[in-house]
């Protein structure tokens, strides 16, 4: 019995060795795509004079700090204004949203405010009832936090012009830098998974991933697939599987930024991680099979999905690994590699804490973004990443829970900072 | 001793914190990453900025025909002359605000930013940095654009140019032969021989479903189709007989286009883009040929539209 124990934790051992490595191939490649490789062109460059009908939904839930900077903005895009409409979603507030979003529906005839006082609340069930009230073909999101740029609208509607794109994303760049620490951190992982990650995997014809806002996607098809899922925490994860399952493709687009402020406190970072951990590991449960056998997706878009469906699984895998480790040491049976103890010395040290949006992709962002004087605060990021695990691997287990079980998921919206208008 | 390896351990690795920890607290690159949150895409953007910059600054120095230093996006001197046709054959040294009609001479000669407020002739061999024109603009053989033009009337350019960055006008655009290129903006742009058969145009429905072809997609006799095309490998048409597509063709591969043919709507290409007998887009309209690598217009091309690509563009 003792012997088959310590072959199970000897085996988990190498396990994570080798998906830890998997992993860090795959950075690596991103990585050196963004320095060597060829950069694929996004379409903004297009110049086009019949753009597509869009609504824009902004869904809020007792966003009155925020809500009158990012209606402001919308309104003065240069989208074609007999195209566009702009549906900010009250979302059961109870604070002064709906009296500000009332005050610009009043100023402004294309602003069309849904006040939702009753029934489910979230972000999914919130887009499904908003897409009710359109027939516009395009439909773009903004979180209520975010500070659209003028000609934003268009360049994202101009991506759909290509018959092939059923989403598409934008960059997200936090305002609230300076603030403190964790902010601090929180800018440079941003640089690093837009930067390098998102941009290498459209480089690549990869899986770009729909981040559920600064962006848009097909409102016909996404009705013809289901709407969202009420019981999604990360429906936007949830719609690009489902868009690529139905052939469709997502496209990311680095050159359209959009400023976004990020946590502040440690608490309400927590909560965020969480979530986005416990929603990912929802729709890998649900759609791992059905995305390995589908006959729309090309073979390394299969193998680059299955990595990204994993992605939030991997902390869990690495936190039962230094377990696993821990207790290989106190039993005297750490030596499982001996014979290749240097070999194994730095494919663990690689990647041990750089799984989570690893060093080199984070330090070549900021070089990218100009930002050199960032990549001082690179070893900072192991209090992030050890932070991350924690509250990754519990999103993790509740995703778990949720999909054995089939309990309800309750939508908890991330907590605003910001005390006035910039 | 193993205490020594401790602490020479833990002084290690807090020196690997010590520049974020200064970071940190000295925050000398703490400031957000720059969004333009003015930027909206226009293809005269550099001339209307130009436009306005200059005189703003000639209104706020109160001065007029004469030399002037002022400030522009640095010091600058500024050349101002009146409404008379104006010739110039070496303004390296200033800025010029023409009130009327400029020449500029050449051959070799240089000059710096230009705002003409009449027409504008660019003779044989000239060169200018930049060059916003209210009128028509013409420009001769082997001219040399560093920058960019822009006019509220027609462009029409000789032989072998080198025509910068940018090229907009907001009439036609005629390009000569050997003329080299970034970006273009007329409605429309057109290499010197083409005639339009726009008239033939038939009213067509689009149908909902584009067509994806996952490799090469060659066109070899006359066809309409209806529809958005997606290509994953290159895309030929080498036909006399008439080819008529009513909708945009992305392709990932290169594209080579030649005979008699309409494309109502975009041409995007992530490689190479070869045009001849070619007309893109609708004249009550503005649609684009983008091609990443390079793009090569042959004389009978008319685009209603944009023109851009991230390597070389070139006219036969």
């Amino acid at each position: 019995m003792e012997v088959d124990i310590l072959v199970i934790l000897k085996g988990y051992a190498v396990f994570v060795i080798v998906v830890s490595v998997i992993y860090l191939i795959r950075h690596f490649i991103f990585t050196m795509d963004r320095v060597f490789g060829e950069q694929k062109m996004y379409y903004q460059d297009i110049m086009e004079s019949d753009y597509p009908s869009v609504t824009v939904f902004v869904s809020m839930h007792n966003e009155e700090k925020v809500a009158k900077n990012v209606l402001e903005l919308l309104v003065k895009c240069d989208y074609p204004q007999d195209k566009l409409s702009i549906i900010p979603i009250n979302d059961h507030s109870s604070d002064k949203t709906r009296e500000i979003l009332d005050s610009f529906a009043a100023k402004y005839p294309i602003i069309r405010p849904l006040h939702r006082d009753s029934g489910e609340r979230g972000k999914a069930v919130a887009l499904n009832d908003g897409m009710a009230l359109t027939d516009h073909e395009i439909m773009m999101v903004f979180d209520a936090d975010y500070l659209p740029p003028r000609g934003i609208l268009k360049d994202i509607a101009v991506c759909f012009i290509n018959p092939e794109v059923g989403a598409v994303m934008g960059r997200v760049v936090p305002i609230n830098v300076s603030t403190n620490l964790l902010t601090r951190i929180l800018d440079i992982e941003r640089s690093g998974g837009y930067q390098v990650d998102q941009q290498a995997r459209y480089n690549m014809r990869l899986i770009a991933q729909y981040g559920g806002t600064v962006g848009g996607f097909r409102r016909k098809e996404v009705l013809a697939l289901g709407g969202f899922n009420h019981k999604s925490l990360t429906e936007d994860t949830e719609l690009t599987f489902k868009l690529y399952l139905d052939g469709w493709k997502v496209v990311y687009a680095n050159r359209v930024e959009c400023y976004e402020e990020a946590p502040e406190t440690w608490a309400v970072r927590a909560r965020q991680i969480t979530r986005w951990s416990r929603g990912h590991n929802q729709v890998m449960f649900t759609y791992l099979t059905k995305f390995i056998f589908c006959k729309n997706i090309s073979f390394r878009e299969k193998v680059d999905g299955v990595l990204l469906l994993f992605v939030y699984a991997m902390p869990f895998v690495l936190l039962a690994g230094m377990a696993n480790s821990l207790a290989l040491f106190f039993l005297g049976e750490s030596g499982i590699f001996a014979s290749t103890s240097i070999i194994s010395l730095f494919l663990v040290g690689c990647s041990t804490f750089g799984n989570y949006a690893p060093f080199y992709e984070i330090g070549l962002a900021v070089f990218l973004d100009g930002a050199t004087r960032r990549l001082r605060l690179l070893p900072l990021l192991i209090f992030n990443f050890f932070f991350n695990m924690f509250y990754t691997s519990k999103g993790f287990l509740e995703a778990f829970v949720d999909v054995t079980t089939g309990r309800a998921t309750i939508w908890q919206k991330t907590e605003r900072f910001r005390k006035a208008a910039p | 001793m193993i205490i020594l390896y401790c602490l020479v351990f833990l002084a290690l690795l807090i020196l690997s914190f010590v520049p974020a920890i200064r970071e940190l607290n000295e925050k000398e690159d703490a400031k957000e990453l720059y969004i333009n949150m003015d930027y909206s895409k226009d293809p005269h953007y550099f001339g209307d900025s130009f436009r306005r910059i200059l005189t703003t600054a000639v209104e706020k120095a109160g001065v007029d025909q004469t030399i002037s230093e002022m400030k522009l996006s640095r010091n600058e001197d500024v050349l101002i002359t009146g409404t008379y046709s104006y010739i110039v054959v070496n303004s390296e040294q200033h800025v010029l605000l023409c009130r009327g009609s400029l020449d500029i001479e050449g051959p070799n000669t240089r000059n710096k930013e230009a705002y003409v407020m009449g027409n504008a002739n660019m003779f044989d061999g000239s060169a200018i940095t930049a060059m916003a024109v209210d009128g028509n603009l013409k420009i001769g053989k082997d001219v040399n654009v560093v920058r960019w033009l822009d006019s509220r009337g027609v462009i029409t350019t000789g032989d072998n140019c080198d025509l910068g960055v940018s090229v907009a006008g907001k009439g036609r655009v005629t390009l000569g032969k050997d003329c080299k290129f970034l970006r273009i903006y007329g409605k429309p742009v057109a290499t010197r021989e083409f005639v339009s058969q726009m008239n033939f145009i038939r009213p067509v429905k689009k149908q909902q479903r584009y067509r994806h072809i996952l490799g090469n997609f060659i066109i070899t006799r006359g066809v309409i189709l209806d529809q958005d095309l997606k290509i994953e490998g290159d895309f030929e048409i080498n036909t006399r007989e008439r080819v008529e597509i009513h909708g945009s063709v992305f392709v990932e591969g290169s594209v080579r286009i030649a005979g008699n043919v309409l494309i109502t709507g975009n041409i995007f290409s992530q490689q190479t883009i070869h045009l001849s007998g070619i007309e893109v887009g609708t004249p009550d309209g503005i649609k684009s040929v983008i091609g990443k690598k390079e793009i090569v217009l042959s004389p009978d091309v008319v685009v209603h539209g944009y023109i851009m690509t991230e390597g070389q563009g070139i006219t036969l």
